[in-house]
């Protein structure tokens, strides 16, 4: 397992685009850590003297507000910073949601085949066959909007993609020569599947895991900008673009600002599951 | 046949999970139905019988499933509580708008992203190459709800070019004939009565949520092409054909690119449920009369039966085009017939 890790790091160290992933990534990290040192200011604190100021940089803006107020007088740099936060916790609970939800019955499927593949290839496909966003429109039709309840949503949405990919590495790995052997020391089939299985299909698992970080990132930002995700006061940073809609006009920097953080760290985690794809795929590895 | 069949028969355990997801959706909802279709005001008991008794809900569940099943087999897709039309024909009335504004988006990715991807694999390595990955990964990762907002204030606020919604000035008064006012707007009496002021009202209402709603996929396109493309051009038979002495022009777009294609043709495939996803976002910022705008406005109002009705439709739409695609396909390529 270290070496694998080693390697990986080794591979991954000579992609550039990977590398500024991960840099942009530890720097997220670091300010969603940080963000009550960083922020300047309380992110839901109301400043009601100073709404809707400009950036700083821009005539008319105000120091104190680097990037300016909204349009009900918060910060704007302090809620971008706050934002980190909830995207990069929002993007974590999708992943880990639906990785282990996804292992757990692409494990089984794989494993056991039969009747069991058949049903959870059939859910598989149904989930598929709507659009992302579409079936966590109508998931968070039924749970109510909030941000629980669109990482619950956008989890589902993202399981069928680890399903397919750990049942097909399984029902390859569990014909090899040291399944059986610990078959034959008397291995039961939970430890099977989890103990002498799953750590041989990690590779996939890695990739996809980067980029479920970034889909999800992205999807419950889009609830929240269709107004069904992350409520009010809460600095999440579709829903403070939707909020920044009827200002286009007159304050371009509330709406301009979201999106670039939005758009910076799905970049970096689709940067990253690059990277990894070629880091680890054997085949491209060859031709390079 | 056999494939088709087969394909046919494996249609039917995912359209009845989807209508059973359609037909439990409004049932999970907390709270009782009848009172979610009605709102939260109070309902006399006679009435809330009465309604209850309309909608079916005394009868068991089972039988309730096989109502709506049939019903909705006869087209029958219950009515808006907010408008009391039914939600077929709302679904009708909208439906085109979204046709026209994915298939242009899909067009624009499609025209500006397979020639870029050639070039970018027929210089491969180059300055253009990497500047054309990095942009097309920037695209791909682009929230494009930001991003149609940007264009609205680039080319609508500040450089004041194109309106910022709807799909035609509402001064027009164009008789509907393909629901496209693309073409609608093309019709002899049109151009007789204004000319081609509303064929280009329609155009520049279009170009800002096509340009928005093609961005994911022109990415998407491009760096498909490219490696499909840098896949071909690394095939003996390419190298035979160079070593015959046949023009680069010739090689790339007879031999190498009709072969590339086929990845190609599954991808522009795979795009179709990703269009209509970004379809609900473009829409909802270009109030863009749409399906996409329909369901998120419905949601807001808590619209059950149109929710219900528009997202059965939807993937029924998105499952037959799948399916419809690999019937395509099987013509196109030889191989799979075996």
């Amino acid at each position: 397992m270290k070496i694998f890790f080693s390697e990986l790091y080794f591979e991954l160290k000579k992609n550039r685009g990977a590398m500024t992933g991960v840099i942009i990534i530890i720097l997220s990290l670091v300010i969603a850590i940080f963000a009550p040192l960083l922020a300047p200011h309380n992110p839901t604190e109301i400043f009601s003297d100073s709404l809707r100021l400009p950036p700083v940089f821009v005539s008319g803006g105000k120091p104190g507000f680097f990037f300016g107020t909204d349009d009900i007088g918060r910060d704007l740099l302090s809620r971008l910073i706050y934002g980190s936060r909830i995207s990069l916790s929002v993007g974590f609970s999708v992943v880990v949601l639906s990785l282990i939800t996804g292992t757990f019955l692409g494990v089984m499927a794989g494993f056991y085949g039969g009747l069991l593949d058949r049903i959870i290839m059939r859910l598989t496909d149904l989930i598929m066959s709507l659009p992302s966003i579409l079936f966590a429109i109508v998931i968070v039709a039924v749970l109510g909007p909030g941000i629980t309840n669109s990482i619950v949503a956008v989890s589902i949405v993202a399981v069928p993609n680890f399903i397919r990919i750990i049942r097909a590495q399984v029902m390859v790995e569990k014909n090899r020569q040291y399944v059986f052997a610990a078959k034959l020391f008397g291995a039961g089939n939970f430890r099977l599947m989890f103990v002498e299985i799953l750590p041989n299909c990690i590779a996939p698992l890695i990739v996809q895991a980067s980029l479920g970080f970034s889909d999800g990132i992205l999807n419950v930002a889009a609830l929240g900008f269709l107004g069904l995700g992350a409520q009010a006061p809460m600095s999440e940073w579709g829903t403070m673009l939707s909020d920044a809609r009827s200002y286009i006009e007159s304050s371009p920097w509330m709406v301009t600002l979201p999106g670039i953080c939005i758009l910076v760290t799905v970049l970096s985690f689709n940067l990253l599951g690059d990277g990894l794809r070629d880091a680890l795929d054997p085949r491209l590895k060859k031709q390079n | 046949m056999k494939f088709f069949l087969k394909k046919f028969l494996d249609l039917i355990p995912t359209l009845l999970g989807i209508s059973l997801i359609c037909f439990f959706m409004i049932r999970l909802i907390p709270g009782d139905p009848v009172l979610n279709l009605v709102g939260e005001r109070g309902v006399d008991p006679t009435r809330y019988l009465e309604m209850k008794k309309s909608l079916g809900l005394d009868l068991p569940i089972i039988e309730q499933f096989w109502h709506f099943l049939k019903a909705a087999l006869q087209g029958n897709l219950g009515t808006s509580i907010v408008s009391n039309n039914s939600v077929w024909a709302e679904f009708m009335e909208r439906f085109p708008a979204t046709v026209e504004l994915g298939m242009v988006g899909l067009f624009f990715a499609t025209l500006i992203g397979i020639p870029l991807g050639i070039y970018a694999a027929i210089k491969r390595n180059s300055f253009f190459d990497y500047f054309l990955m990095s942009t097309s990964l920037v695209g791909y990762s682009m929230p494009i709800f930001w991003w149609g907002l940007i264009l609205i204030l680039i080319f609508s606020v500040k450089l004041g070019l194109t309106p910022v919604s709807g799909r035609i000035d509402l001064t027009f008064d164009i008789p509907l004939f393909s629901g496209l006012y693309l073409i609608d707007t093309l019709q002899v009496s049109v151009i007789k009565a204004e000319g081609f002021k509303p064929f280009w009202s329609a155009i520049s209402h279009l170009i800002l949520p096509a340009t928005a709603l093609g961005t994911i996929p022109l990415a998407v396109i491009a760096r498909m092409t490219r490696s499909s493309m840098l896949e071909v051009l690394g095939e003996d038979y390419i190298r035979t054909a160079r070593a015959k002495g046949i023009k680069k022009s010739r090689i790339i777009s007879i031999h190498a690119l009709r072969n590339a294609l086929i990845p190609i043709v599954t991808t522009l495939a795979l795009l179709f449920g990703s269009i209509i996803t970004g379809a609900i976002l473009t829409e909802t910022i270009f109030s863009w009369p749409g399906i996409g705008k329909w369901i998120v406005q419905s949601i807001t109002a808590r619209d059950y039966p149109v929710i219900q009705g528009g997202v059965l439709i939807i993937s029924f739409i998105i499952i037959m085009t799948n399916i419809f695609v690999d019937i395509i396909y099987y013509f196109l390529n030889p191989k799979m017939r075996n």
